[in-house]
């Protein structure tokens, strides 16, 4: 039998679970890591750390390119795949370079979503998805006193955290859909909101931006914000972060004629209708017949199990993956479900 | 490897090579129409063939009231188009390719042009002289208002009949004001109305009177009368107070009865109707509305701001669902559903999705609108004959004088295919009475010139449709959320365009292969030829690239990847590359112009 070529778009934690179970099984086999960041695995959720500069950023490095040396994996990185062809099994690169594969593990994880309430302000919000967005931040704070957080999701609370023990003002504007797919209640959106005043944020609920104007910043050279909003408040600031949670990163798929809804439609072996084709991690999408519903699972720990149930049946075994299980965040006594999200110091 | 790339380039040989005369030209070549489907995208997918580039070279020159008349010669209605259309262009559009961007605003820059022009009445069209001959037109939709335009400029005398007392077919009494001004539609109307199109309202064929009726009072019908036979759903629930079928939901509005409806509102639908309705739900108080489809957002055939302007007023659209049941006792209470797994396509061309055993869940609602499509009542085409008619695909039947066109010939569509397809069939039309054909497109080539684009024009940001505020939106029906671009927008959008009607060529026989511009040029779009051989027209070639200078005969534009940033032309050393401007134009034909280049 030829031998497989694996090819693996990302490399997140998904992609390095599988990457691990793909060699142990295929040892013989080719396998190619791409992705578009230039930097090595890392841990996210240390990125607050790099923001404050209490970590460097070699210290939140998961695994160096090395380790891929030694397991004779290809590791591309600064690579973006712009487009998939299905029929050709072959990837496109943005730097016009092709790369064949006989079989594709998807693990291009997430990315920050925009409500489209807020479409039209997507160029004055700063995210924080990759480290270069870290950078960017870091950057950014140097010349920044007053910091408006709009949104609100996990990655926010310990922004804000990280941002009030740096010495920032912030200011935080509670979404009406915050910790979104979530739905709080009135109640809890308020509780929540006591919360994050005591730590020193202040807070406004039941409101929304209408309108956001760029203007010249404290410092010569730099820029704020107006930022207006329904209940006619004028707020001035000089940076306006976005945290409305994460959305499967697919767009690039779109033209591959892959199954995509709100992220790549796999059954519970992780597996796409095509059947050389799999997906793992924030970007799926997945089938759960215990549930009888589809669920996107945004989340280290699960990406990484799925990450491995997606390589196991890429090597011919049967895993199937089960719903995440059920955990909770504790805010300060304010419970909320997180069944998909592990909390890391 | 040899590409037929249905484009030219130079040649070894002097015979047959484009440049060897550059005057103009006009072609009905069929590989010169290939070179435009492979090069000027926007164009070819404009079902009425807008000439894309041509107005927006008009708008970044400010010249709208050209703008104006470069549409109206297509799509005859640019301000309504402008809003509404379903833009086919975009989707084609070479800035969208992967690595290239978005896709220009074709369609808002219509809109500008529509808005600023200050020639507020549009020059009179009528080309030929006076025929005696008269048409009956059934419907004055979209199509309907098309095809007696068209006839009317062939000199032919129109009469349209209408059921309703407004023209304008599903523009007036489907599509709400919010997207689409009344105002608009009159102004536009008016303007066919101004050339002497008689209208007949409160006309029902079948009702009023018979196609034999028609084709006894004129020498050729042509009946446009659009869908209006709804689609059943097909399961339980449907008689249930607080269930509305989508057109009729959207007819009540725009005639000003607005029906009543509860605070969760669940739409069944995936098309234009389907948010048609459920925004209009908004504005009629609903507070919680969802619309449900069988499939998945991205297959969604209604245009991305539309789907966007929805989410951005709150409406949720849940995927990969089929209804099995409307709950209720007496009045709607709410909708049984099964998750949907997707398949491959069908017969037609659509994804197929099929329930998932054992998925059901229930989604509480006190109004459900059921917007799941119209198709055509063929009784009305056969009303007072002796037989059913049979027609082909182009919408001629096998009833002397009887034509079908619009969606009423291609079940539900849009306004442009409509537009498109009643062009088409007013050319048959004439044909049949005058025994000849009287207008062609034809592909047009001729002289150009440097446009000085500058680089950073392709770099851009697409401009941003400025819109309503939402405190002001939801008070009626009537307040228009798109608001069009600024001036400033305008020059920017159009700056955007990378003209694909011009064409860059290098004239061999003066190239030095000092390789300037393969260096310059930012698509990697100049390459080595080993061959090119021409393959028809003027324009049709096959290219044999090569990267061996051994065996080079020449140096080729791929015009296919070329952004026509003009760099290569201005950076030749021995100024052998040359701009020609291609055009796919409708004309009324002249004896003796076309030259096929044969
Ligand atoms: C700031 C932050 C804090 C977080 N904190 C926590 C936490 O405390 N707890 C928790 O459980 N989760 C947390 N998360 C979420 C968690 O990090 C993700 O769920 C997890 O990283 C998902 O892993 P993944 O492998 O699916 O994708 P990702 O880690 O997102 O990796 C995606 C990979 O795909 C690559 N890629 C994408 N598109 C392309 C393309 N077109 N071409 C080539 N490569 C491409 C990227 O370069 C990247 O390597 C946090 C996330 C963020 C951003
Ligand atoms: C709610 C809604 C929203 C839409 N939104 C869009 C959009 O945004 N963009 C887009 O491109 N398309 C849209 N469409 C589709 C578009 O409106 C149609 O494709 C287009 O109007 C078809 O044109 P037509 O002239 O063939 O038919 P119609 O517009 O349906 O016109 C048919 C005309 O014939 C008349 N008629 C019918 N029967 C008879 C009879 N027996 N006797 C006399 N007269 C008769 C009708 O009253 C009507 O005036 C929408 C459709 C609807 C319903
Ligand atoms: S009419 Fe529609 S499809 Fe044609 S050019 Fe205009 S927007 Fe595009
Ligand atoms: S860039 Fe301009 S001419 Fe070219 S396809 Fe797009 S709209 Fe048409
Ligand atoms: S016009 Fe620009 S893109 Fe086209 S061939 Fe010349 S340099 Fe290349």
């Amino acid at each position: 039998m030829a031998s497989e070529h694996y090819v693996i778009i990302g490399n997140g934690v998904a992609a390095n679970a599988a990457v691990d179970i793909l060699r142990q099984g295929d040892p013989d086999s080719r396998i190619t890591v791409i992705s578009r960041e230039f930097f090595p695995f890392y841990y996210r959720h240390k990125l607050r750390f790099v923001i404050s500069e209490e970590l460097q950023e070699d210290q939140i490095v998961v695994r160096p390119p090395a380790h891929y040396r030694e397991q004779n994996i290809r590791l591309r990185l600064g690579q973006e795949v712009q487009r998939v062809d299905l029929k050709e099994k072959t990837l496109y690169l943005k730097h016009m370079e092709k790369v064949h594969f006989t079989r594709l593990l998807l693990c291009c994880g997430g990315w920050p979503r925009i409500p489209e309430v807020h479409y039209t302000y997507r160029h004055h919000f700063t995210i924080v998805k990759g480290l270069s967005h870290a950078r960017e931040f870091k950057e950014k704070l140097a010349g920044v006193k007053r910091v408006l957080m709009v949104g609100g999701d996990l990655v926010s609370l310990r922004i804000t955290e990280t941002l009030l023990r740096m010495g920032r003002e912030v200011l935080f504007l509670i979404d009406r859909d915050s910790f979104w797919p979530l739905t709080l209640t009135d109640e809890i959106r308020t509780e929540f909101a006591e919360r994050l005043t005591k730590h020193g944020a202040e807070v406004l609920i039941d409101d929304e931006i209408t309108g956001i104007e760029e203007v010249a910043g404290i410092e010569e050279g730099t820029s704020g914000y107006e930022v207006t909003t329904r209940r006619e408040k004028r707020i001035s600031c000089d940076l306006v972060g976005a945290f409305f949670g994460l959305v499967p990163n697919v767009e690039f798929l779109f033209s591959s004629g892959l199954d995509i809804d709100r992220g790549i439609l796999v059954d519970d072996h992780l597996q796409s209708r095509n059947p050389d084709v799999y997906a793992a991690g924030d970007c799926a999408q997945i089938w759960n017949p215990a549930i009888n519903n589809y669920w996107v699972s945004i989340g280290w720990e699960n990406a990484r199990l799925l990450g491995e149930v997606a390589a196991r049946n890429m090597l011919g075994e049967s895993a199937t993956a089960g719903a995440p299980k059920e955990s909770a965040l504790d805010y300060e006594g304010l419970k909320i479900n997180t069944s998909w999200w592990h909390i890391y110091d | 490897m040899t590409k037929d790339t249905g484009q030219s380039g130079a040649g070894k040989q002097a015979s047959g090579y484009p440049f060897s005369d550059p005057s103009p030209r006009v072609s009905e070549h069929p590989r010169d129409f290939d070179y435009i489907r492979a090069n000027i995208p926007c164009q070819w997918a404009c079902p009425a063939h807008t000439n894309i580039p041509g107005y927006i070279s008009a708008n970044a020159g400010g010249h709208f009231d050209a703008s104006y008349l470069i549409n109206r010669a297509s799509n005859l209605l640019p301000g309504i188009l402008g809003r509404i259309c379903s833009r086919p262009c975009e989707d084609a559009c070479r800035h969208g390719d992967p690595d290239l961007g978005t896709s220009v605003a074709i369609c808002h820059l219509k809109r500008v042009a529509a808005g600023r022009r200050e020639e507020k009445v549009p020059p009179e069209d009528l080309v030929f002289e006076r025929t005696g001959k008269t048409v009956g037109v059934v419907g004055a939709g979209p199509a309907g208002l098309a095809a007696a335009h068209s006839l009317k400029m062939f000199g032919h005398d129109v009469v349209v009949y209408e059921q309703f007392d407004h023209a304008g077919g599903m523009l007036w009494y489907g599509i709400p004001e919010f997207r689409l001004p009344s105002a608009v539609i009159d102004e536009e109307v008016g303007f066919i109305e101004r050339l002497g199109v008689q209208f007949r309202y409160g006309q029902r064929l079948g009702e009023d009177f018979t196609v034999a009726d028609l084709l006894e009072r004129h020498d050729a019908v042509v009946v446009s009368a659009g869908c209006t036979r709804p689609y059943e759903l097909g399961i339980p629930g449907i008689d249930l107070k607080g269930l509305y079928a989508g057109l009729d939901f959207m007819m009540r509005i725009n005639r000003g009865d607005i029906p009543e409806v509860g605070e969760r509102v669940i739409v069944l639908g995936a098309g234009f109707t389907a948010f048609d309705c459920a925004r209009s739900a908004l504005r009629c108080g609903a507070k919680d509305v969802s619309i449900c489809i069988l499939g998945v957002e991205e297959l969604l055939t209604v245009t991305r701001e539309e789907v966007l302007e929805a989410k951005r007023e709150n409406i949720r659209i849940e995927s990969l669902v089929r209804s099995m049941e409307i709950l209720g006792s007496g009045a709607v209470e709410g909708v049984r559903f099964a998750r949907n797994r997707l398949g491959g396509l069908d017969k037609r061309g659509k994804r197929k999705t099929t329930p998932i055993e054992g998925s059901e869940f229930v989604m509480s609602a006190d109004t459900v609108i059921t917007a799941i499509g119209q198709r055509p009542d063929h009784t009305f085409s056969a009303s007072g004959l002796d037989r059913e008619p049979v027609f082909d695909e182009e919408g001629r039947s096998d009833v002397e004088g009887l034509f079908i066109t619009g969606d009423y010939l291609s079940g539900a569509s849009t306004v442009i295919e409509s537009i498109g397809s009643a062009r088409k069939t007013a050319t048959l039309v004439d044909e049949h009475l005058v025994g000849r054909t009287r207008r062609k497109a034809m592909v047009t080539i001729d002289p150009g010139e440097d446009t000085h684009r500058q680089r950073s024009w392709d770099f851009i940001e697409p401009q941003e449709m400025p819109l309503l505020p939402f405190q002001d939106r939801f008070d009626g029906h009537s307040a228009e959320v798109e608001l069009g671009l600024t001036s400033e927008q305008n020059l920017e959008e159009a700056n955007r365009c990378y003209l694909c009607n011009l064409k860059y060529e290098i004239h061999i026989p003066d190239c030095i292969y000092c390789r300037w511009c393969i260096d310059q040029c930012p698509r990697e779009c100049i390459g080595l030829v080993k061959s090119v051989e021409s393959t028809g027209g003027h324009l049709g070639t096959a290219i044999e690239w090569t990267e061996r200078w051994d065996e080079v005969a020449g140096i080729v534009i791929d015009n296919e990847r070329c952004i026509r940033c003009g760099i290569c032309l201005r950076i030749c050393p021995t100024q052998c590359i040359h701009v020609r401007l291609v055009n796919m134009v409708e004309r009324m034909v002249i004896e003796g112009e076309v030259d096929d280049g044969q």
